[in-house]
């Protein structure tokens, strides 16, 4: 394991570690040097993938990839399964099937031919009846209905409001106004060189009085020749009118005449008419009854006709029934002599062929039977010859099992003691990280002590006053003290016996 | 004790003694100004850990590395380590004290100048108005001496 150089140990990049980078710190006296962790590989397969990654690069490193491998080492032979060894195949085993009897041909029967048979006369078609045949029956057909009389129009009546009044007007009406107009002129210019000649001889000729004169008088002709143009025009008119009127009264009573005897005419048509009719229609029921009548007679005989039909019809399907009952008895008799004899003939010859199959049959067996009695003997020593070698070969793989058995219970083992190798190199590895946290962690902690020391000196309450109390207190009493005695009585008695010889 | 005789006792002090009792005490009083001023943290406190300490740092980390344990990713948590002159490597707590000391005065600015009248100023000299040196009193004296400064 020296140097590392196993490149299936490389550094595999772990998921939990790949966030961290340890970075060179500049002018730290105390940080620690920046170094690459090699993480170690976790897995088998992970390893396969990186067989060129760097070679670790410290102790740790090449213990991590040491482990792994052996990790690896160990999955691998856990998995361990011995090859299985197959027993060597014993070659064909030549057999001999026997000589085969060569087949000879069997007697064949006679084939009877076919038989022949009969159907039977035939029954030649019926004559079939048939009714004699009438015309259809007339149908009566209804008279239709005749004319009937038909009422006068409305009779036009004329009306003098639309009548043409000046055709009844005289044609000499213009005339006799204009003759009379002529007669008010001539006297109303008589009348004028009249005026004119009175004025004439009064002086005053084509003065205003004149000129008055004249204004009336002729207004005054002119008012005649009105009147006479209106009175003769009214007159005109009025005769004009009753001229008119009976002129109308004739021409409405010839319309009304004309009526009433158009109307009778028509009258008198409808009454012909009618006549006609009841005669048509009681000719038509005399039609009618005498068709009925002659249908049911061909009905009759239609009937007649049909069941002389259906009678020739049964007497022949009858007879031919015999015919063809006979021709068939006739015919089945003789299939079945064709096929006695056929039977007979096919039995003969089926006897003659077992007979001769039979002989064939036993001679082909005593051939085979002695070549399959030589291929079996054959056939059992090459399977005991096989069946040893099997025997041999399972041999050989139970031992191999077992020896796969021991190699992966040693490798499970193997396993376990270097998974409990990782787990106690993990539990060594936190607790160096604890202790080494705690020794921190109390540094700081001395650290934070020495400034709440210092805070509390600097900002607690003074103490020189007990420093000053201390040296007050601890100076030496003040008051001095000396002792004297003064021997008495007593003292002197007791110096005295002490000196007395004992 | 024996009968029969008198004891006397009597309060004697010699000069020199008393003296000396005096400028004791006289002197504790500027001492206790003194004492009452205060001295912040010079130098450092706590040892700086060896290279070699470091090194098992360093190489604790690496292990935990090699094996898929997360790591401190360097020393991180320390604060930075002073050096003093012939090499003496450390840390102190004096920033924290600064630290703590400015948050009292500004904070409690009344009870921080009270404190301070029972030192003197450290730059001036000045005796602070609560003083011991600024509380004088009058000794009595059976000998002689004096106070003496």
């Amino acid at each position: 394991m020296a140097g590392g150089a196993n490149p299936q140990m490389a550094a595999q990049p772990n998921s939990g570690m790949s966030g961290i980078n340890y970075q060179p710190m500049a002018g730290s006296g105390n940080r620690f040097q920046s170094f690459a962790p090699t993480p170690m590989p976790m897995s088998g397969p992970r390893a396969a993938q990186s067989s060129q990654a760097p070679t670790p690069s410290n102790i740790f490193g090449q213990s991590a990839a040491s482990i792994g491998q052996a990790q690896r080492t160990m999955t691998d032979l856990s998995q361990f399964q011995p090859q299985q060894m197959q027993s060597a195949a014993g070659g064909p085993v030549a057999t001999y099937s026997g000589a085969t009897v060569q087949s000879t041909p069997l007697p064949q029967a006679a084939q009877v031919g076919p038989m022949q048979t009969y159907g039977g006369a035939q029954v030649g078609p019926t004559a079939q009846m048939n009714s004699a045949q009438l015309p259809s029956a007339q149908t009566m057909q209804g008279v239709g209905a005749v004319q009937s009389a038909q009422a006068p129009g409305q009779i036009d009546v004329d009306r003098l409001g639309s009548m043409d009044v000046e055709q009844y007007m005289s044609p000499y009406r213009d005339q006799v106004i204009q003759a009379g107009q002529a007669d008010i002129e001539r006297q109303r210019q008589i009348a004028s060189e009249n005026l004119a000649g009175q004025a004439q001889k009064a002086g005053a000729f084509g003065g205003s009085r004149q000129a008055v004169q004249e204004g009336v008088l002729a207004g005054e002709a002119l008012r005649q020749s009105a009147k006479l143009s209106a009175e003769q025009r009214q007159a005109g008119f009025k005769e004009a009118m009753e001229s008119g009127r009976f002129d109308i009264g004739n021409t409405q009573s010839a319309r009304t005449l004309a009526s009433q005897q158009g109307f009778q005419a028509s009258q008198l048509g409808q009454q012909a008419q009618e006549a006609a009719a009841a005669r048509e229609q009681a000719a038509r029921s005399g039609n009618m009854q005498a068709a009925n009548q002659f249908a049911a007679q061909q009905a009759n005989l239609q009937q007649q006709a049909n069941q002389a039909n259906q009678a020739a019809l049964n007497a022949a399907t009858a007879q031919q029934a015999g015919l063809t009952q006979g021709a068939g008895l006739a015919s089945m008799q003789a299939a079945n002599t064709g096929a006695l004899t056929q039977a007979q003939l096919t039995q003969g010859a089926n006897l003659a062929s077992a007979a001769q199959q039979a002989g064939v049959a036993s001679q082909q067996a005593g051939l085979t039977q002695g070549a399959g009695l030589a291929n079996q003997a054959a056939l059992n020593a090459a399977q005991q010859q096989q069946a040893a070698r099997d025997q041999a070969a399972n041999m050989a793989n139970y031992q191999g099992q077992f020896t796969g058995a021991g190699i992966r219970q040693g490798a499970a083992g193997g396993l376990g003691a270097l998974g409990q190798q990782q787990f106690n190199m993990g539990q060594q590895v936190q607790q160096q990280q604890m202790m080494q946290g705690a020794l921190q962690r109390g540094l700081m902690n001395q650290l934070i002590g020495l400034g709440q020391g210092g805070f509390g000196q600097m900002t607690g309450a003074p103490q020189g006053l007990q420093t000053f109390l201390g040296g007050v207190y601890g100076a030496p009493n003040m008051t001095g003290q000396s002792q004297s005695f003064n021997p008495g009585l007593f003292n002197y008695m007791q110096l005295g016996a002490g000196m007395m010889p004992r | 004790m024996a009968k029969g005789g008198t004891t006397r006792t009597e309060a004697t002090m010699p000069r020199f003694q008393e003296t000396a009792i005096q400028r004791g005490i006289g002197q504790a009083g500027d001492i206790a100004t003194y004492m009452d001023t205060p001295m912040p943290m010079y130098g450092v406190q706590v040892a700086d850990f060896s290279p070699m300490e470091k090194a098992a740092f360093q190489g604790t980390d690496m292990a935990a590395s090699a094996f898929g344990l997360p790591t401190s990713g360097g020393q991180s948590y320390l604060p930075e380590a002073q050096v003093m002159d012939g090499g003496i490597r450390g840390f102190s707590a004096r920033p924290m004290v600064d630290q703590m000391v400015s948050q009292f005065e500004q904070e409690r600015p009344g009870q921080a100048e009270y404190r301070a009248s029972f030192g003197m100023d450290p730059v001036t000299g000045e005796v602070g108005s609560r003083a011991l040196s600024n509380q004088p009193v009058a000794l009595e004296m059976q000998g002689g001496g004096s106070r003496g400064k």
